[in-house]
């Protein structure tokens, strides 16, 4: 028996291990050719993905080797300042893009683009920036296909086209990337699986949603995060022109027309910039940074509970509609995530026009 | 001795200052490398004029790599130095400062173009661009660019900030998005700000001169490019009203199709192919938003043969308006519309 239990148990720890082994079988050590960061996130095991624009690739770093940072008290006051110090420089030459927080080991990573068109990658350590190279490492990496027609050239020869992911993020063995082009104002929703394959079929789709049940537009997706609602799947997309949209993960196939259910209109003067989801006893709420509003929370549960899309008119001027939110005494907050279960970290310019980061606790919630 | 004794404070001085003689460094944008003669361990380098230690300690070095070579040892910043920007080289116990000049020679930056180029643009235009002279800053860039009406006030959330702004891969072409918020009729900020261009009035694109290029050089001079509205435009783009003139064979004079509809050029040039017998041919793309004229340049001589012009249904106007759909449509209306439209031509060459 107790031989029976050491083969069950070396069994145990054989598979583990080639689980764990799975999504970097066939990473690569060396040179991903990283162009420019537009979008980041990460998915399992410290893998970090990276939305390269300029490249039009996705590529999956490997950070599972990177020490643990020491995040005790988590404050930058001058982030700008910090940075300007670094790079000697100053801070209109250079913009952070993107913020991602490792789930295994709570490392917080920004995303940096200086304005010679060199993207630069972070980690937040005992209060500092340190830099961490995207010039050699374990990757993997997919082209986005279609993402340039190659053969569009203009009376110079030259390309025009740009594409641009807007946001990415992993959840239940694929990589969602959202982006939009200066050839046509559309959605550009793809899944992509991942360990990425060479023979996967990128799922390509049009997103529509209507405007109060009278227009409706295939318009382009500025933020989005998954979230399971009513036990299923679902996308919460922010677009371009303000509203709040769910759709379904399941209908993820290739081509499609999807047509999202508006849920909120958030607002006139406002973009939503992030958005996360957290969870406090039991209830679950989606936690929403904004261009021009104070940072959102949303219970979940009304959002599951919110019927049919969303077809009334706004009354009030900066009016919203929809589901409830409540304003959470956070402004200006241009970077969020999840840091723990209870903990999140933003980036955030205060009155005095600083750009500090900091973390909050689920008090709020 | 007197005087002996000045020179040996005036050394002194420079000593303590950091006054150290530039010609001890070398320096471009890329890196700054000082001799070995000197000292190079724990070599530093910081932005600004620093002289003492107490500064020294209190700020940031830059983040780069150090390599001794066997003359001397070479600092590689992260990013480019700045031009015209202080810099100060710390090793052992001394300073050397240094400044990267801006040549003269360098001319600064400007707008050679702005399109639609034509005065008179639909009041629901979607996007506009910019062509600049040189690589523009891509950093903050909206912070430079707004549209403002008759009265010269700005208009508010009149672009669509974006996080990576569109540029073309030579960083020389910006894709300007106005809100579509604000373009989208029954959307929340469409119904309360109203569009961000009333038909007939008159309008300018503001290009500030604060704007800067990708070496961190101002633009020589703000742009103000004035143009007029008419009504909106909420017909589709149709392939039957073009006007197709026909084919020279053995020639490379170019194609010239008349579209009798201001196009979205970037959308023209992803969209628009010619090919004979299924094969492609390439060329060149110019379009002329004055007289809506195409002009497709191969590079070579036309065959003769039926040549077939392909477009995708993404083809927009300046409204953004495709061949298949509006670009905000009606719910009710869309399912009677027939979807599919004609999305090629056919040209003979002889």
């Amino acid at each position: 028996m107790r031989h029976l239990s050491l083969l069950f148990l070396s069994l145990l720890m054989t598979s583990s291990v080639l689980w764990s082994n799975n999504f970097t079988d066939d990473f690569v050590t060396g040179d991903p050719g990283i162009e420019s960061v537009h979008a980041m996130a990460f998915g399992p095991e410290s893998i970090l993905f990276v939305g390269d624009s300029e490249a039009a690739q996705v590529v999956a770093i490997d950070l599972s080797d990177q020490k643990k940072a020491v995040n005790d008290g988590m404050i930058i006051k001058d982030l700008e300042q910090e940075l300007s110090n670094l790079l000697g420089t100053t801070s209109d030459q250079f913009q952070i893009i993107d913020m991602a927080v490792d789930p295994i080991n709570q490392n917080v990573y920004l995303a940096v683009n200086h304005s010679s068109g060199k993207s630069l990658l972070f980690l937040v350590n005992n209060n500092t920036l340190e830099p961490v190279s995207i010039d050699v490492v374990s990757y993997s990496k997919t082209e986005l296909q279609n993402a340039i027609a190659v053969d569009a050239k203009d009376g110079r020869g030259r390309s025009l086209r740009k594409w641009a992911i807007s946001d990415l993020r992993y959840a239940d063995g694929k990589v969602m990337v959202s982006g939009l082009s200066n050839a046509e104002f559309a959605s550009t929703f793809r899944a992509i699986s991942f360990p990425f394959t060479e023979d996967d079929m990128q799922s390509s789709l049009e997103i529509y949603h209507a405007a109060h049940g009278q227009y409706e537009t295939n318009a382009p997706i500025k933020t989005f995060t998954p979230v399971t609602i009513n036990n299923k799947q679902q996308i919460l997309a922010s677009y371009t022109c303000t509203p709040l949209v769910v759709f379904p993960v399941d209908e993820l196939e290739d081509g499609k027309h999807i047509k999202g259910r508006t849920v909120a209109e958030l607002g006139n003067w406002n973009t939503p910039l992030d958005i996360i989801e957290m969870e406090k006893e039991g209830q679950r709420y989606i936690l929403m940074a904004n261009s021009n509003r104070a940072l959102m929370k949303i219970k979940v549960s009304d959002i599951e509970s919110f019927g049919d899309s969303l077809t009334e008119k706004v009354q009030e001027r900066a009016g919203t509609a929809g589901i409830d939110f409540i304003n959470l005494p956070f402004v200006n907050v241009q970077q969020l995530d999840k840091l723990n279960e209870s903990t999140f970290v933003m980036i955030q310019r205060d009155a005095n026009g600083i750009l500090g980061l900091k973390t909050s606790n689920n008090r709020w919630l | 001795m007197r005087y002996i004794f000045g020179i040996f404070l005036l050394i002194g001085f420079l000593k303590v200052a950091g006054q150290q003689p530039p010609e001890n460094l070398s320096y471009t944008t890329a890196h700054v490398s000082i001799s070995n003669a000197y000292a190079t361990s724990g070599l530093k380098v910081f932005k600004g004029d620093i002289a003492d230690y107490n500064r020294v300690h209190n700020t940031t070095p830059i983040i780069g790599t150090t390599k001794k070579g066997d003359v001397s040892t070479t600092f590689t910043p992260l990013v480019p130095f700045d031009q015209e920007t202080p810099y100060t080289l710390v090793c052992d116990d001394q300073f050397f400062h240094f400044e990267i000049k801006r040549s003269k020679d360098q001319p600064a930056m400007t707008v050679s173009g702005i399109y639609p180029s034509i005065d008179e643009v639909p009041a629901n235009i979607l996007k506009w661009y910019i062509q600049f002279s040189q690589p523009v800053n891509p950093v903050k860039i909206y912070e430079h660019i707004n549209f403002l009406d008759h009265v010269g006030k700005p208009i508010d959330r009149s672009i669509l900030h974006l996080g990576a702004p569109l540029l073309s891969e030579d960083g020389t072409l910006l894709t300007v998005w106005i809100e579509p918020g604000r373009q989208k009729r029954m959307l929340g900020p469409n119904r309360h700000l109203g569009s961000v261009f009333e038909p007939h009035r008159q309008y300018t694109l503001l290009i500030a001169d604060t704007l800067k290029d990708a070496d961190g050089v101002p633009i020589a001079r703000g742009v103000r490019h004035t143009f007029t509205t008419t009504d909106s435009d909420r017909t589709k783009p149709a392939l039957a009203n073009w006007v197709v003139a026909a084919l020279q064979a053995d020639t490379r004079q170019p194609l010239k199709i008349t579209s009798n509809d201001h196009l979205d050029y970037g959308s023209l040039l992803d969209a628009f192919s010619i090919s004979l017998d299924g094969h492609r041919v390439e060329g060149a793309l110019t379009y002329d938003s004055e007289t809506t004229t195409i002009h497709f340049t191969p590079i070579d001589k036309w065959k003769k043969g039926i040549y077939t012009i392909q477009l995708e249904y993404q083809l927009e106007d300046l409204a953004g308006n495709n061949l298949y759909h509006l670009f905000d449509r009606p719910i009710e209306k869309q399912k009677k519309e027939v979807v599919f439209e004609e999305l090629t031509l056919s040209v003979v060459c002889k």
